[in-house]
This record gives C-alpha cells, structure tokens and sequence, in this order.
C-alpha cells in the first residue's frame, strides 16, 4: 500500500505534505495500490473528500475532471446542480486558462456550498465536496494556479457512479434508478432497468434477502427504503397485466454454451449469454427449473408460478431446457464439453449438513434432512404422512422454511431447536416473527445430542442446554454445552436443518475440475473459470451455500467472461466491475453519517394474511404494494447516487 | 393533531402533509416554482428552501413532510440568498424577450426574479435568441431557451394525463425537456396548463392578449362534454383569445381535454350566421328577426290549423334556461313531439333510473372510495380524457384497480389490471353474466321488489355462449371474477355506447352488487335537457312521420346520428326551422334559418353527466337566443314560467315516489357471431367543432379494423374501402389498429358524418360487410 500524501476523506484530514516517510501517518481510508494490472492509483476524489497518493498530481486538472463528471451524471432534475455546476466548470476552465482571479475562489466556495447544501440528491450534493476540499485544504496551490504558477502532472482519470444500496448489491442493480422510474410512473421502464442486471425481478422481489436494504442511507433518517417490494411491485405490475416484455436480443453468431442446473445461477448465465446471441442449453436433474427457489423456497413465499413465468422470459429469448438430465450419469462433463463451446456448472449445494449426533446415519423413520423435506413438500408430496410431531434444528433460514411448511402440511406440534439465543439467529427476524406469530415452539440455547428411537422410527431427541460463551470468528458468542442438563422432547419427525453441502459426484477426475478444501468446486473468483479451460461456475457449487442475488448475480457476470471467452478475448472485469470492487474496499454505506433530511416518512409495510388464515395453506403470505404505496415509497428514497473518480498511472 | 411552528406562529395540523401544503393554508408565502397542487412533489428549483431547527442544510418545503414539534422559518438572509443564486443559474440561459413572450405579466419567473431584486443576469452565458422547436402536437409551441426546467410538464404528461410523451434529456447544463413518444401524445394540453413561464405557448388564437389587458373573469362551463369541466375565457373586446384553467378550478381541477382547452376557436369564426334568411328556391332573403319570428309562428300556426304536428329537436349545449323557454313554446302547440341527441342516452339513462327507482347523479369523489372500476363503452374515456383524469388520480392516489371493457384499448388500458376487448353491445350481457355468478356461487341475494324475476332472466344464461358472443376468453372472466371477490367496493363508469340494453343491465349489477355507477355523458347539458323534455320521441319519428310537418331544429344538426338520406327525404315535405350559429348540413335543407348565441354568449345553466349545476357565462353577446325565444313566446300571447328551472330539474334527478326495482328487458338483439358489426363512436359531438382550426390540425375521421380482420379481408393501412349495410353503402380509409377487437368496424368520426347513411338507428346492432374499394 502506498502512502496517503493527503487525505480529507470523511473529515478525517490526514495532512502528509512535507513530511517525511516516517512522520506520515494514514488515514482510515485503505486505498489499493493497483486500479488493475498496470493501472498505479495516484489519487482518489470521491463524495466524502480527496485522498492523494502522489503529491506531483494536478489537482486542478483532476477537478476539471471530476466536476466535468459531475456535469455529465447531473441528471438535469434539479436547478443547482445541473446549472449550478456548469458555472463553477467554467470559472474553474478560466483559472486554467490563466484568466482566473483570486476572488474567484470565494464565488466558487460559496456557490459550491449553496449546491452541497441545496442539491435534490447526492449528486450534487456531494459533487462539490472535492472542489470544498482543495479550496480548504489546498488554497495555496490554487492561488498559485491563479498566478498561473502552478502545474502538476496529469494523470488518466476514470470515474464509476454507485450507491450504497447499489454497491452492496450483489447483482448490481441500478436501484435508484429503477426507484425513480417508479415514482415517475414508468413501471414498464422500471423493470427494464431492472432486467439489465437480472432476469429473475418477481423472484428476488420477493425473497431476496437485501442487503442492498442494510445499506441503505434512508435507514439513517428512518427506515430503509423497500427495495426489495419495490422491484416485486415492478415486476408484479407487468405480470398482473399477463404482458410479456419486449426485450433487445442480439442476433445469434452461432456459438453454443451448455448450462448445468436450472437453479438462479444457471438461469441467469443461460439468459444474459442468450441475449448476446449465444446458443444455450440447461441440463437440468429435475423436471422444474428454479433449484433450490422452486425445491426449496416454499410456496407461500415464492408461488412457483411466479418462477415459472420468469423462466418463460428466458426461454423466448431462445433459451432451451432439457429436463431430468443428471449430469455425472446421464452424461459427464467431458462428454457435453465435446459438443459445445463452453460450459458452465451452476449445480448448487443440494445435501444437507451432517449434525454429528448419535443414531444419524440409521436411516431412521421419520429422520428427514431439511433439505429433503422441503424438496419433497415442493413436489406435493408430504414425507411422513403418519407423523404430526416436528423438531427442526437450526437457526437459519431453511430451518424456518421447514417449520413454516410443517403447519401448511398439517403438522400439529411444531418446535424448532437453535444453539444459540433468538439474538443470534442467521435467519430473517421479519420470517422468525411470521413463525412466531403462527405458533413455532421455540427452544433456544439447546443442541441435540442423541436420537430417541423404537423400531427404526424416531420418537423423540435427547438435547443438552447451552450458554453462551467467548465470541467465535464469526464474531457470535460461541456456544458451549451446560453439563448435565439433558432433557427430551418427545416427536415423530427430526430435520436437521443446519446446513447444505455440495453434492460432488457428478466429477469425474477426468474432467479436471478442482475443488477445494471446504468441498465446493474451484472457480476464478474474477473469471469464473474453473481449472479446465472452457468451463466455467458460479452460485452456491463455488461459494457453498449462499443467497439467490449472489448465485444470480454471479451468473451473469460468468455469462460476461464466457462470452469474453468465446470472442478470444483476455479474460478481465470491466471497468465497472473493477469500481465495484474499488468502491466496496472504501466503502460506500457510512452508518456514521448525518444524514439531513427533515420529515418522517414510514416505510409501507406488506399487508399479510391473518397467523391463523395463512399458516395452514400454501398460498402467498404477502400482498403486493398496490399502486399508491409504490407511489408512496419509491418517494422515500434519497437517490444517493456519487461519483468516484481516480487519477492512474500507467507504466 | 399535531403542532408546528412557522415563523413563530403556532400551527395545528394533520401528520403526513408537506410543509408548503400547511404554509399556503395558513396564509404563510414560500416561494415555488416547481411545486404544482396536482402533482406530486418535484423538487426541481430548490427555490421553497426552508430552515427547520435541528438541521444545518436548509430543506425543501414542497417535499418535506411535517412531525409534531418541528420548527421551521422561512425567510432569512441565507435562504434569500441561496434563493436568489438558483435564479440567476436560471437567466444564465433564459432569454430576457419578455416583451414578446406571451406569458409576460403572467409569468411565474418574472415575478420570482422581481421578488429577489434581480436586476441583472450576472452568468448570463448565451445570448442567443430563442428558436421554437417543434412540439408534440401542432396545438402547442415549444420555446426551449424559455424552459426553466421545472419538469412539470414532464411530470404532468405521465401523472395527469397517463402519456409518456415527454422525457428528461441530456444532462448536466445540456439538460432538456424531450419528446420522447410523440404518437403517443393526445393534445391535451396539460403540459401547456401547468408550465409556469412562456416554454409552452399555445398555438392556436392569432390574438395573443396581454394579461393585464384582457378579460378573463369569465368562468364558464365547457360547451363540449357533460363532465362539466370549468375554464376561463380570455378574451379581448369580445375576441376570445385563449382558455386558461387554475388547480382548483371546477370538477376537472384545471384538467381540459383537446376539444374544452383547443375547441374554443369556432366561436370565433367569421362564418357565423348573424342574421336570419328564408330561403326560397334555392335563393336566400336576409330577414329582420321581426320578420323572421312572424314568418316562424304564421308557418307553424298553419300547419296546426291543418291538423299537423310540430317535431322539436333541441340540441343539449344549449343552457337549461333556453330549453325551458322551447319547451313552452312547444306546449302551445296541440301536438307537438319533442327530440334531441340527447335521446340516445342521457334521455334513456334518466328514464332508466327513474323506472329502477334511483334518485340520478352521482359524486366524482366515489371514484377514489372503489377499489375496483370498470370502464366500458365511453369514447370520453380516451382522447377526450378528463373522466379518466379522475379515473387515474383515483389509481395514483388510492391505488384503485382498473378494469377497462370496450371494443378497443384506449389510453386507460395501459393502466387497467385488466383489458377486455368485448364485442359490440356485449357488455351489459357480461355483467348478467357475472350477476349469475354472484348469485350462484357467491350467495348474493337482495331484497328488491321483482329479485326472482330478475334472478329467473339470467340465472339459465350459459357461460359458453355469453362468453362467445362477447368475443371473450374464459380465463380472463376467470380473472375478472377473482378481482370482484376481492373487491370491497365496485364502481363502473360506462357510456353511450353500451345501448339501451347495457344501461338496464348495469342498473340491474349494481342493484344486486352495489356497485357505484358512472354514467360518462357526452353533452354538455344532456342532462339537463333530458330532464326537461322528459318525454322524448326518437328523432327519426321527427323525420318520417307523416303527421309531423314542421321541423323546429335548435343548435343541433341530425345528419350526425340519423341517415342524411331520411333528412332529405323529410326536408322535401317538412317545413324546417334552423336555430343555428354556424351552418351546418341542415341549415341548407332548411326554410327559414335564425341566429343564436354562440357558446361565449350565454348566460344560464348546465346540468353535467354527474347531475350538478354548472354555470355558463358570456364575455358579451352579439345574438342572445334567450330575448329571440321570449319575443316568440310573447308574439304567441303567452308568458314563461317565472320560477327556477334548475330547481325543477334537481326535483326531476331525485325522482322519488318509484319503488327500487330490477329493469326487465322483455326483447334484445344481440350482435350476430361470426360477422363484422358496426360501432359508431362521438357522434354526438358539438357539430361546430368542424370549424375549429385547432381540431382539423390534430384529428381526423377514422374507421378502425383489427390487423386479423383486416388480414382476412385483405386489407391494407389507409386503403380506401367500401362499407356497405342494409341500408346502404360509403367508401372510407381504413385504419388498422391493433388494439382493436375483432369482429368490429369502429367509427370515430371528426368531420364527415356521412356513415350515417348505413344506419337506420343508431343505436341497433348493425352488421356492415366491409371489401376492397
Ligand atoms: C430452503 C431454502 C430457502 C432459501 N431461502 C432463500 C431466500 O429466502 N433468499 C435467498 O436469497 N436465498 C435463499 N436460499 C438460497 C438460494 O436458494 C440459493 O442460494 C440459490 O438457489 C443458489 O442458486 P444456484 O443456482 O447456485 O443453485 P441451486 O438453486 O441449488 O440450483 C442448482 C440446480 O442444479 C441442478 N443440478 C444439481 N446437480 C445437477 C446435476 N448433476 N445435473 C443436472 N442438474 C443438476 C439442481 O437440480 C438445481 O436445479 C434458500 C435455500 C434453501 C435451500
Ligand atoms: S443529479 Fe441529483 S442533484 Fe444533480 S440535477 Fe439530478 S437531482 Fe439534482
Ligand atoms: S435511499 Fe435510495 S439511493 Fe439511497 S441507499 Fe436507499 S435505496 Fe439507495
Ligand atoms: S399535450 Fe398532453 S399528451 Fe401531449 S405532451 Fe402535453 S400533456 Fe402530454
Ligand atoms: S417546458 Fe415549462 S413546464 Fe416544462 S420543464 Fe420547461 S418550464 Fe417547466
Ligand atoms: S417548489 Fe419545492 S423544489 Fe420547487
């Protein structure tokens, strides 16, 4: 890391001029040495402040860039900023062309502070920091620029618009824009933007677990915006209306790429690869597509029509699906690699987590992994009819998963076992409240030990109380057994539900595909590619089990090193990708921040249906946002849009 | 109830209002230009700023919502100043040509500028002049130099009136209002209402009046439709120069369709009738109006005498207060019928609700009380858009759920959860349909009078075949029955084009469900009229009957929904009298012909589609067919009544003393499957448009056929073909549409109103055969 020569990031001055190596002190701002390979970081301007690498950078030049930047991404909605802006460009260009004057620096600090103070969104409002900054921190240099003394080295400049929500979101959706188009009443255009960056919008509109939402700015003035029931609303608004969108496909250069597994990583590959005009093809081991958002998700949160249609969608875009092909039997890897071009694996992680607890592998009736059960309730079918009694184990969202279900298929005695306190638990609060609120028995702080069984049935579970001890790396308080508290719960069903593995037996060692030590498969974790050249992989095969938006999100991004792939091309992220990347190692969300904005605005919540009416059937629990709350929310947001922009150095 | 402060004056308000909201409430000035009632915040100028304790930045009043307690100030030294530099950004570019702007003295930047004590354009950085660029619609003209960037118009096209013709572009300095979708663009002008300096001009009047030298106090009712919209007439000496709206203006809220805010200019047209003539062989003799009332009475006097009748066809633009004075003067007569275009369907409606026992009218506010609103069957819900205005603010608004019903998809349906596309005088059978299925499935009963005889009419009709017969797919009745048993509160707006038959019905569905209903009225005072002559005969019995000699036609013109040919014919036996103001088809057939007010020159009443009173004003009166009609009723000895009209009319609407009932309909033709059927769109429309110049620039006669219709007929767009009935047979351009349903010929005629001849009534299914021409 090279060192900061200045730095007024986030108020944080870290002042290096003059001194010498041993005296400078860095600011809490980490920035990379490389933008990429070849490309040195000089210097950083950004929406908190300037960060200097170098101190021989132009910093007049770069602000001419920056605010030029700034006037190109001024969306034109608000006077200060789309005006205002130009005006400083242009006393800043008469600086440089030697016709500036001194008291120009007092108009520029004032007009610049009416911006920042006045601006509709971030744009504007943080555009000018970067000039507020220099004409504090850097007055006599810009004096010196006046005079015309002054010159420094000029740098390539390259700059990325994000968003908290957009940074943190691992699909990369253009939020506040399809926000904006909301509000504006363009539901159709909305959802395009949306489709730009995935083509499951009903599916992630309805369980993705946001973290777009965690990083949300409006969180700091009240609640985070809805971005989640936004993009439902979005996406329910064309398929209410039975339209299907009209979407620009390129025409196809002949070019054919297999996908293995129609799970949201496969989907999402096959699709964008598709409107690049590739020819692509889905094995798929099931007769459905979605993986585990069809087999897994439950209904009453995901209905399957829902996945259905947007599979719909990438199959007019001339995807195909071949159905109950198991790969690894049916045919191998190295077999499909023959008959196309590329290939990419998006098998998931489809094995439930050993618990390592006494009587497991006895093949016990009524001993269901989680991960069985919900496949099996997904395809209609109930695993156990006879019993009425279940304990789940787990503390994540599949364990609440399967006790929700268990009441949809009449199940009568639910009860759900976790190690740690209700605090700790992985799984959405808003899904263990629903579970709460339709009669989940909890029991918290216990763990199993021993299976309770009577001719090869299971009839009840042995577990000891826990307490919680010193923090794990996790940073959660680690669990620790309490000795002699053994106590029984008497039930007919036990589902571990603790967690998922990757089911690796459809490698062969001839397929040369590496795996590694935590048993998912080896992939680039910038190119995607695995170990043989030609294939690539993402979603929960390679980060172990995940998130829909990731496994999506990487789905796509493979899509766009497949097709860098096949046009022989050298395998490297975009410049968006790269500023993605850049950006969440500074940081975009600041929890600290102040953020100004008078007025409370509560966020809508879903209506839902009644405990008592939902927990016995299948039906969606939450009702969409009708048009006036969509209205009503996408006004909430903040449209935190900034500008990042770094000086390069190539050598 | 909570508490604010404003510039220490204590304030008790509601939680969930901006701060501007309660400011202008309380007397309390801020300034805004972007800020408009209609819309929701934009937020563009940044110029309502305000200072609340607690926060550093000061915020925007327009789009912050108020919490108990906050302290707010809205005048400082920083707020001037910051306020002051966001205009002069705004002269950066604008070009200081007040002097020929029409806005000047009207303009919201001149007056916020002059506020601010701006005296000099201090970054100004082009000089260069304005250039009009073109517009969306020939109506408006674009001063983009002008345009201050508010983005009201962009917001207004997309919230108000549910187009997205425009679009933001460019960015930065280089931003700009765009035209984005220009076929999508309708006219109607609410861009041009709500731009707050001279960026959109209208281009219509070749007098362009200066606001502190016109007249514009006179706010008066729309001549066009029966909504009811109201709008001031700008004018000088007499000339109307524009229409202008404000927010809070009448029912429409400043809303105006194409034809209320760019059909003025007829009125204004040099070939109004000024004098009355006779004409005799062909050649015509100006007469006094002395004389010409003599001539009128000695000529209806003789055909009494000889045992004839006197047929009145009045038209229902006219105010209630000349229509009372015509009915008079018919009951002088021993025989006499009386008719209108009105009879067709306000007449029908009213008659309707009489007979089902319901007091007429209804409350534009419901719309926002449903949760679910059919359309169906009214032309006013597309072009002429101010009814769906309200239908949309009640979606933005409330989130109401649309359902729209018609031969074709107009504007609304792009909003519409659902659209149907249903089969010419279909859908009153529709709503049997579904009445059958609350009945039978949902356990709906009530406890009106003949229940089971309704109940026994449409309990044994077969799902199939309605379903067929209205061209529509069963998943989508599916549909439609899943949305009603979901809803809490139904409204249905419908028009004149579901027939006789589909009023019975809908009165009938909302007997049983309790659904609210909208009749959508095409004529300014239809109501009115039908409320006065409330025993009307059809006006081909005006024109066939023997028994009737003399013709007594008032404003109206009947070759636009009866068969020119029947007019002819009756023109040779019939002695014809026409009222009108500008001529028309008639006004050649007639006898004697006599002035009357045009629509800036009356003074009196309207009643609209929902049943209210709306007034009528002049700017001044160069003929008043008010005195015209006394000085005939005192020439035949008799005095008008002196008491209220309007009161007489609202009794009429109350209409008490019938017991609710179901309307039984004892015989219905249904349109024959399989075949093409004619619908015949706005042809009660105010015959003067014809001379409006604004109206030729934006509309034109048009007969629409679906693209499978069309294909299996071997048609192409804009072929000239023959359409042929049983009564005879036209030659017109046909359009290809393909949100059209098939199975129909859809007419929307502006200017040529001879498809006439293929009808014998309007208001019948009409098979037509449609072929090459
Ligand atoms: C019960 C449950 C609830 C969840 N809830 C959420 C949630 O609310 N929100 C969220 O974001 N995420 C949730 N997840 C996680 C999310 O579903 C996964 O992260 C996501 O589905 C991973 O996508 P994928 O494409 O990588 O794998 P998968 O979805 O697992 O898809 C893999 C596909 O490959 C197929 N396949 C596997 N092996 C072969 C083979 N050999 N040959 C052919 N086809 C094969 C599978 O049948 C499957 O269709 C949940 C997971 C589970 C199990
Ligand atoms: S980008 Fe933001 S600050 Fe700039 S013009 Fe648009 S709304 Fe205003
Ligand atoms: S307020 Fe809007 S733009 Fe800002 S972080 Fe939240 S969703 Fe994103
Ligand atoms: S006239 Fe109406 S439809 Fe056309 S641009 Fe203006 S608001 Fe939109
Ligand atoms: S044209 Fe008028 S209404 Fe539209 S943005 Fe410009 S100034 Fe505002
Ligand atoms: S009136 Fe509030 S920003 Fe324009």
């Amino acid at each position: 890391m090279s060192t900061v020569i200045f730095s007024s990031w986030q108020k944080e001055i870290v002042d290096n001029r003059g001194k010498g190596e041993e005296e400078r002190i860095s600011p809490r701002i980490k920035i990379p040495d490389l933008f990429s390979e070849g490309e040195k970081i000089k210097a950083f301007f950004g929406w908190d402040g300037i960060v200097l690498l170098d101190e021989s950078v132009d910093i007049l030049d770069m602000l001419l860039a920056y605010l030029e930047a700034v006037q190109k991404e001024s969306c034109g909605r608000c006077l200060p900023c789309s005006k205002g802006t130009f005006l400083l460009l242009d006393v800043l260009r008469k600086i440089r062309d030697g016709k500036g004057k001194k008291e120009d620096l007092h108009f520029l600090k004032n007009t610049a502070t009416y911006i920042r103070d006045s601006s509709r969104c971030s744009i504007g409002q943080t555009g000018v920091i970067p000039l507020l900054d220099v004409i504090e921190y850097f007055s006599a240099d810009m004096e010196s620029y006046i005079r015309g003394e002054k010159k420094g080295k000029k740098f390539t400049y390259k700059y990325s618009v994000t968003a908290p929500c957009m940074n943190a979101c691992p699909s990369s959706l253009n939020i506040p824009k399809y926000i904006e188009e909301i509000r504006d009443g363009s539901f159709v255009e909305s959802l395009s933007t949306i489709r730009e960056r995935t083509c499951l919008p009903g599916t992630l509109g309805r369980v993705c677990v946001r973290p777009c939402e965690e990083n949300c700015r409006r969180a700091l003035v009240d609640e985070p915006v809805s971005i989640k029931w936004l993009k439902r609303f979005a996406a329910d608004y064309e398929m209410e209306r039975g339209k299907f969108p009209s979407i620009k496909k390129n025409p196809t250069d002949g070019k054919r790429v297999a996908v293995i597994g129609a799970g949201p990583a496969g989907l999402s590959c096959a699709y964008y690869l598709a409107l690049k005009g590739y020819k692509v093809k889905i094995f798929e081991r099931l007769k459905e597509p979605g993986g585990m958002a069809a087999v897994g998700i439950p209904d009453y949160r995901l209905p399957r029509e829902v996945l259905r249609r947007e599979v719909e969608i990438i199959k007019s875009q001339g995807v195909e699906i071949e159905y109950g092909v198991t790969v690894g039997k049916d045919i191998t890897i190295s077999e499909i690699k023959k008959d196309f071009d590329a290939v990419f694996i998006g098998v998931g992680a489809q094995t439930s987590t050993k618990m390592g607890v006494e009587g497991e592998d006895k093949q016990l009736k009524g001993f269901i992994p989680g991960i069985k059960y919900l496949f099996d309730i997904n395809c209609g079918i109930d695993p156990y009819p006879e019993g009425k009694r279940v304990v789940v184990v787990g503390g994540g969202n599949v364990a609440i998963d399967c006790v929700r279900t268990s009441f949809r298929i009449g199940k009568t005695d639910v009860n759900l076992v976790y190690r740690r306190s209700k605090a700790e638990m992985p799984a959405d609060p808003v899904e263990v409240r629903d579970a709460e609120e339709e009669g989940v028995k909890f029991h918290f702080l216990c763990n199993p030990v021993r299976i309770l069984e009577k001719d090869g049935r299971v009839v009840g579970v042995e577990l000891i109380r826990m307490e919680l001890g010193e923090p794990d790396e996790s940073g959660r308080r680690r669990p620790v057994p309490v000795p002699g508290s053994e106590f029984k719960i008497e039930t007919d069903i036990l589902i571990p539900a603790i967690g998922q593995a990757i089911d690796l037996s459809f490698l062969d060692e001839k397929d040369g595909i590496n795996v590694t030590k935590k048993g998912t498969l080896y992939a680039d974790p910038d190119t995607f590619m695995t170990s043989r050249e030609g294939i690539f992989s993402a979603g929960d095969c390679v980060t172990g089990p995940d998130v829909l938006v990731r496994a999506a999100g990487n789905g796509r991004r493979a899509a766009e090193m497949i097709d860098l792939y096949l046009r022989g091309l050298k395998l490297v992220p975009s410049e968006e990708e790269r500023f993605i990347k850049f950006f969440s190692q500074i940081r975009v969300f600041n929890r600290e921040e102040k953020v100004e904005v008078a007025g409370k605005m509560d966020r809508i919540h879903l209506r839902m249906l009644e405990p008592e009416k939902r927990k016995w059937v299948f039906d969606e629990v939450e009702e969409g946002y009708r048009v006036d709350e969509a209205f009503y929310e996408s006004m909430r947001c903040l449209r935190c849009y900034r500008i990042g922009m770094v000086a390069l150095d190539h050598d | 109830m909570i508490s604010i402060d404003i510039d220490g004056k204590e304030i008790k308000t509601e939680e969930k209002r901006t701060i501007i909201e309660v400011a202008r409430e309380n007397g309390i000035y801020i300034p805004t230009l972007c800020y408009h009632e209609r819309l929701f915040p934009i937020g563009s100028c940044r110029l309502c700023i305000v200072e609340i304790e607690g926060f550093e930045k000061p915020q925007t009043a327009c789009t912050t919502p108020v919490v108990d307690g906050m302290r707010i100030v809205t005048k400082s030294e920083r707020l001037f100043e910051m306020r002051r530099e966001f205009l002069k950004f705004i002269l950066m570019e604008h070009p200081l040509d007040c002097p020929q702007c029409d806005k000047a003295g009207k303009c919201k930047l001149q007056d916020l500028v002059y506020e601010h004590r701006i005296d000099k354009a201090d970054y100004k950085i082009t000089a260069k002049k304005d250039r009009i660029e073109p517009f969306s619609t020939p109506l408006i003209r674009k001063w983009p130099k002008r345009c201050v960037l508010c983005l009201r118009c962009y917001h207004a096209c997309k919230e108000i009136s549910g187009q997205g013709v425009l679009q933001i572009e460019g960015g930065g300095l280089g931003s700009k209002i765009g035209i984005y979708k220009a076929e999508e663009c309708i006219s109607c002008g609410e861009c041009l209402g709500v731009c707050p300096v001279g960026a959109l001009t209208e281009n219509l009047s070749p007098l362009k009046t200066r606001p502190w030298m016109a007249e514009k106090d006179v706010i008066t009712t729309c001549p066009h439709c029966g909504f009811g919209c109201a709008f001031s007439l700008v004018s000088q000496n007499g000339y109307i120069s524009k229409i202008e709206t404000e927010e809070r203006m009448g029912p429409n809220m400043g809303s105006l369709c194409v034809r209320g805010r760019f059909g003025y200019d007829f009125a204004m047209s040099e070939l109004r009738i000024k004098e009355p003539f006779v004409r005799i062989y062909d050649e015509k003799r100006t007469l006094s109006m002395e004389e010409a009332q003599r001539e009128l009475i000695n000529n209806l006097k003789e055909i009494e005498e000889e045992g004839g009748a006197i047929g009145f066809i009045v038209s229902p633009r006219i105010t209630n207060e000349e229509a009372s004075l015509i009915h008079e003067l018919g009951r002088i007569f021993k025989k006499a019928y009386f008719s209108s275009s009105s009879y067709f369907f306000p007449y029908k409606l009213l008659k309707a609700y009489k007979n089902a026992g319901l007091p007429y009218g209804y409350d534009l506010d419901d719309l926002a009380r449903c949760d679910l609103i059919f359309t169906t069957g009214s032309e006013l819900l597309s072009d002429n858009h101010v009814f769906s205005v309200k239908i949309r603010e009640a979606i933005k608004r409330k989130g109401v759920k649309i359902v729209t019903i018609d031969q074709y998809e107009g504007p609304l349906s792009a909003y519409a959860i659902k659209s149907l596309k249903v089969r010419t005088f279909c859908e009153g059978l529709l709503f049997d349909l579904v009445a059958s299925y609350l009945i039978k499935e949902e356990g709906v009963r009530s406890g009106i009078r003949n229940y089971d005889e309704y109940r026994k009419s449409i309990l044994n009709l077969e799902e199939k075949t309605v379903l067929d017969l209205c061209g529509i797919g069963e998943e989508d009745f599916k549909d439609i029955l899943k949305l009603i048993k979901g809803s809490k509160r139904m409204g249905i707006v419908f028009g004149s084009a579901i027939g006789e038959a589909g009023i019975a019905k809908l009165i009938n569905f909302s007997l049983l469900s309790g659904a609210l209903l909208f009749p959508v009225v095409e004529q300014a005072n239809g109501v009115g009229v039908s409320a006065i002559f409330n025993e009307m005969v059809d006006p081909l019995k005006i024109f066939t009957d023997e028994e009737i000699r003399g013709i007594l036609i008032f404003d109206e013109e009947p070759s636009q929904y009866l068969s020119s040919d029947v007019i002819e014919k009756a023109s040779k036996s019939k002695y014809i009298v026409h009222f009108a103001f500008l001529p028309t088809e008639i006004t050649n057939l007639a006898n004697l012909v006599i002035p009357v007010s045009g629509f800036h020159e009356r003074e009196g009443t309207y009643f609209s589609g929902s049943g209210k009173i709306g007034r009528v004003r002049k700017i001044k009166s160069h003929v008043d067919s008010i005195s015209i009609l006394r000085g005939l009723l005192l020439k035949l000895n008799c005095t008008w009544a002196k008491n209220e009209v309007t009161g007489q009319i609202e009794d009429y609407l109350r209409g008490e003393g019938v017991e609710k009932s179901y309307l039984l309909i004892d015989h219905e033709e249904y349109p024959k499957k399989g075949v093409i059927m004619a619908s015949f769109r706005d042809t009660f429309k105010n015959p003067y448009l014809r001379y409006s110049k604004g109206m030729k620039m934006v509309e034109s006669d048009k007969v629409y056929i679906s693209r499978r219709d069309a294909e299996a007929l071997n048609l192409k767009e804009g072929e000239e073909v023959k359409i042929e009935s049983k009564n005879g047979s036209i030659m017109a351009k046909i359009s290809i549409n393909d949100r059209m349903a098939e199975g129909v010929l859809l007419f929307k005629p502006h200017f040529d109103f001879s498809f006439t001849k293929l009808f014998e009534q309007l208001d019948k299914p009409l098979e037509v055969k449609v072929e090459k021409g």
